[in-house]
């Protein structure tokens, strides 16, 4: 079973604190970073993908910290951005290859891996539809595409459900809960029902701290959202570890 | 890869091409008309001869040119043989034309080692030392097969029969005279072929001298990197498996690719605006040393060649130019930034052309490769045995390879992911 360590992460931008001395652990299934817009998901999202450097802790996959794995590391994981950029004119094939050359991907399987992947997430009609002529869910499965088109064993979405509408939502979240049947998913969100049933480990942040984090089922009632807003304004009183 | 990175680009790079080719097109036809009716009237008398034969023949009459000049100073002008025994105030100036004339120096070495002396030392050397220099310069160019400006040689001709009129001139004058104008009318009067070379060499000028397509690149080169960074694309790459690395080559070679398709349509497009001012097409297929500035070369190849030359010299200073910029912008953090550096790094080389020029801005824009490619003084130094081509294009190259390093080193260095200090360090 794969195991995702954040050691004692702390990211400081001159004096102010980003993140705050977080250690947690994610395993294999969906593991949901829950908290308020400006909690610091996204840094510590960066963090893991090792698009940012933290100031001072370390992320280790299964015990090997992940800066010193390099190429090793980033060919099984994967990130799918709150904004990913993208190339408007281009074709979703031409979008998808260019990914797949930038992950290492050899040449002759790219097709069939774009094309496998554009299947898996329901969009194999788009390959000649130019970006910017898609919605925004159509883009949002590009995305999610060419995040597991290399197929990692790391999956990291960062506020994935960011601009769809509750349709797209609905789709996306059985996306997401086939991913996670067969990789270390790593969600961040502020919106509970995102990720509500399909969650196996939530951790709750806020001002740069984890609050609480813990098996979903820890979660008394299973009421994650009532759960969350207590968390969050301050009535930490009762459930669960810290 | 590259097929998206060029896509990317498109809209920007025709936007860029069409804005300078407009420039461009001005500047061509801002004032060409005077130039064109000056050079119109400078027709020049052209060999028929193949490369080959011509510059055989150029040799050879060079050197029947160098013998008669040192017979008119050892015969009639009464120096000496350069043996040294005659010990006179004027043993330096024999020496200074026994280096001039003789020895195996080419015409070109002797040309640049006489106006090297007379810098170095003004007032020095008697002005008939000039003039008579001149007169080889002139003998020269007559008897060389590209012919000669009949208007000139009329002149000189005038100039010794009158001088033989005269009743006061002395008879060792005279002999000089009589000695001169019978090597004047040796002079082939009768030219095989008589096309318009100043419009080609109106062409080169205006082609080298060219610096409007540095701010195509200024405009296709400043969002190579900084564009990517400021959209925040950079950090989605530097998660990527090769990312970082494919990412910093491909979109140099891009780059590289639509700036290669630029100049070859630029050129393409320049050539067909000039068109009407080259003439007649035959003269490309003539010796390069028909050109003025390239009537002492050494070098067998036809006017067409020098331009395709030129043409490759010009595409690897650009292709120097790219790669700065390319670095320019792996620097900036904004692509406004790259704009504005790129901007001000292109003018430079306009702004030194203005300062060598002393301020006359056409002279400053038409005045750079070519002159520099005419640097003969460069020739000497590399002994005439590497063509100043191809040291250009090895400097061109190299400076290339280490833009385009230094560009791929800073990227890694800028974008690379360290490790956090250890928690033990914080306590």
């Amino acid at each position: 079973m794969r195991r995702l360590e954040i050691c004692n992460i702390t990211k400081q931008y001159k004096k102010k604190k980003i993140l705050d001395n977080i250690s947690c652990t994610f395993t294999e299934g969906i593991n949901t970073l829950l908290g308020p817009n400006g909690a610091g998901k996204s840094t510590l999202m960066s963090i893991i993908s090792t698009a940012a450097s933290p100031t001072f802790g370390e992320v280790k996959l299964d015990g090997e910290e992940i800066i010193s794995l390099g190429e090793k590391y980033r060919e099984q994981m994967a990130m799918l951005f709150q904004h990913q950029p993208y190339f408007p004119s281009a074709k979703v094939n031409e979008f998808m290859r260019y990914n797949a050359e930038l992950k290492g991907i050899p040449s002759k399987t790219i097709p069939e891996l774009i094309e496998k992947a554009l299947q898996r997430l329901g969009v194999g009609e788009c390959g000649n539809m130019k970006m910017k002529e898609l919605s925004g869910g159509m883009r949002q499965r590009i995305f999610i595409a060419q995040t597991i088109i290399s197929d990692p064993a790391v999956i990291i979405l960062d506020e994935p459900s960011a601009g769809l509408d509750i349709a797209e939502r609905l789709e996306l979240k059985g996306i997401i809960k086939e991913l996670g049947r067969s990789a270390l998913v790593i969600i961040s969100t502020h919106i509970v029902s995102d990720i509500e049933d399909i969650t196996d480990s939530l951790f709750i942040i806020e001002k740069g701290k984890l609050l609480w984090s813990g098996d979903t089922n820890d979660v008394p009632n299973s009421d994650i959202s009532g759960f969350y807003l207590k968390m969050t304004k301050g009535e930490k009183t009762c459930y669960g570890a810290y | 890869m590259l097929w998206c990175i060029l896509r990317s680009c498109l809209f920007r790079s025709i936007f860029a091409f069409v804005l300078i080719f407009m420039i461009t097109f001005l500047y061509i036809y801002s004032g060409t008309q005077e130039e064109l009716k000056f050079f119109n009237q400078q027709e020049k008398y052209i060999s028929d001869k193949a490369p080959q034969d011509f510059f055989e023949q150029l040799k050879a009459d060079e050197d029947t040119a160098r013998t008669d000049f040192y017979d008119i100073h050892i015969n009639h002008k009464g120096l000496d043989d350069g043996s040294g025994n005659n010990n006179t105030d004027s043993d330096n100036e024999e020496d200074i034309i026994s280096i001039l004339s003789g020895g195996n120096k080419t015409y070109s070495d002797a040309a640049i080692l006489w106006v090297k002396l007379k810098e170095a030392e003004p007032g020095k050397y008697a002005a008939t030392m000039g003039e008579d220099f001149d007169f080889m310069s002139f003998m020269m160019s007559a008897y060389t097969p590209y012919g000669t400006l009949s208007d000139f040689t009329d002149e000189h001709i005038a100039a010794n029969e009158k001088m033989l009129k005269r009743t006061s001139t002395l008879d060792k004058d005279k002999i000089i005279c009589t000695y001169e104008l019978n090597l004047l009318k040796k002079i082939n009067v009768s030219p095989s072929i008589v096309p318009p070379v100043s419009g080609v060499e109106y062409f080169l000028k205006r082609f080298n001298g060219d610096y409007i397509f540095t701010f195509f690149l200024v405009l296709l080169c400043c969002g190579m990197f900084a564009a990517h960074r400021r959209s925040g694309y950079i950090n989605s790459i530097k998660t990527m498996k090769c990312g970082l690395k494919k990412f910093i080559v491909n979109q140099s070679f891009g780059h590289i690719i639509l700036f290669t398709a630029g100049y070859c349509i630029y050129s393409l497009l320049y050539f067909l605006l000039m068109l009407p001012y080259l003439g007649d097409f035959s003269v490309l297929g003539c010796p390069v040393q028909v050109l003025p500035q390239m009537q002492f070369s050494v070098y067998p190849i036809t006017v067409g060649k020098y331009m395709l030359i030129l043409f490759g010299i010009k595409y690897l200073y650009f292709l120097t130019v790219t790669c700065l910029f390319g670095l320019i912008s792996m620097l900036s953090p904004h692509d406004m930034v790259s704009l504005a550096v790129s901007g001000v790094v292109g003018i430079i080389p306009l702004i030194f052309s203005l300062t060598e020029a002393k301020g006359n801005f056409t002279e400053a824009v038409l005045g750079n490769v070519t002159s520099f490619i005419d640097r003969s003084d460069i020739s000497v130094f590399f002994g005439t045995a590497i063509p100043i081509a191809a040291v250009m294009s090895a400097v061109y190259l190299a400076a290339s390879a280490a833009f385009f390093l230094l560009t791929y080193i800073c990227g890694i260095i800028q974008f690379r992911t360290v490790r956090g200090r250890s928690v033990s360090t914080v306590a």
